[in-house]
């Protein structure tokens, strides 16, 4: 009888579409972890990440492909089952957008649509087997 | 001073206009107003959102490939200001849009082909498929059966000349 039908100010913490678009909270974009993706040098040993106590899990648990801090291994292993995971990773198969891109688009030039590239350094290492194949012939 | 493109949406972005980001390795995005900032801060992709000028170009619905394209070009050498250079390249631009307005067009109409060929297919395949509205099949069964009694007629008559023919040489020989 006396109750409104709807309260006041039930939304008041809810910033959803807010708080993340802001330019302060951007995150590593796509075209850098393309840069990150890339096989580095086989021959030099891999770095250790150093040990940040501001990030979870001592910053030791990283996952390239979402640029992401996770507190172990467990939590990183499980992330990379999930489907947000998967989903970057197919996104990473392109090659980045770039302005030069864009300029292109816009009738700068002709446009031609960049073809889907493989990320990982499987094709490196099939190199390198039939080169050592080679010299072992050799 | 330069009129830029939009990193998202490649539209033009003239002097005083837009929004520019600088990312904190010194890479610089430059947007032709919010709804393409928010989009970029979002990580939507400019190839995937259906209203970007690269996505119309990255799935075919626009030309591509054109020497058409060629003369609008980022330079970074300047030229020396000549009035008959500065004349020749307005009546150039007028010429090269028009060139490019047709070019376009005819894309767009050869695209619009396909559909067309598409439907008129799909509508050939319907009509065979339901051939049946069109024609009853009872009709063509009444056809079979007309054939049918033709040909055991035919077979009847020759039966009885070939009992016929043997009658009279029998008569023959008596």
């Amino acid at each position: 009888m006396g109750q409104p039908s709807r309260r006041k100010h039930f939304h008041r913490g809810d910033c959803r579409g807010t708080k993340g678009n802001k330019a302060r909270a951007h995150t590593r974009d796509l075209d850098q972890i393309y840069e990150d993706l890339k096989p580095q040098d086989a021959r030099k040993p891999k770095a250790a990440l150093p040990i940040n106590h501001d990030l979870p899990g001592l910053g030791q648990h990283y996952c390239v492909e979402c640029a992401k801090f996770y507190v172990d291994m467990f939590t990183l292993n499980a992330h990379q089952r999930s489907k947000a995971h998967k989903q970057r990773v197919r996104e990473l198969k392109t090659v980045p957008f770039t302005q030069k891109e864009a300029d292109a688009a816009a009738g700068m030039g002709s446009y031609v649509a960049p073809k889907p590239r493989a990320v990982s350094d499987k094709p490196v290492e099939a190199e390198m087997e039939i080169m050592s194949i080679v010299e072992t012939e050799a | 001073m330069r009129i830029e493109k939009c990193f998202f949406c490649s539209s033009t972005i003239y002097p005083g206009h837009g929004i520019q980001f600088v990312r904190n390795d010194c890479k610089i995005f430059k947007f032709c107003r919010s709804k393409c900032h928010r989009a970029f801060k979002k990580k939507k992709n400019p190839r995937k959102t259906r209203w970007t000028k690269a996505f119309r170009k990255a799935s075919g619905k626009e030309l591509t490939v054109d020497q058409a394209f060629e003369f609008e070009k980022r330079r970074n050498t300047p030229v020396k200001y000549s009035r008959e250079l500065w004349e020749k390249t307005v009546d150039a631009m007028k010429r090269i849009e028009e060139i490019q307005q047709k070019r376009k067009a005819q894309h767009i109409i050869k695209r619009l082909q396909k559909g067309v060929e598409d439907r008129k297919k799909a509508d050939r395949k319907l009509v065979e498929k339901n051939m049946h509205v069109l024609k009853s099949p009872a009709a063509k069964l009444s056809r079979k059966g007309q054939q049918l009694m033709e040909i055991e007629e035919e077979s009847d008559f020759e039966e009885e000349k070939a009992v016929m023919e043997v009658e009279v040489e029998d008569e023959d020989e008596e």
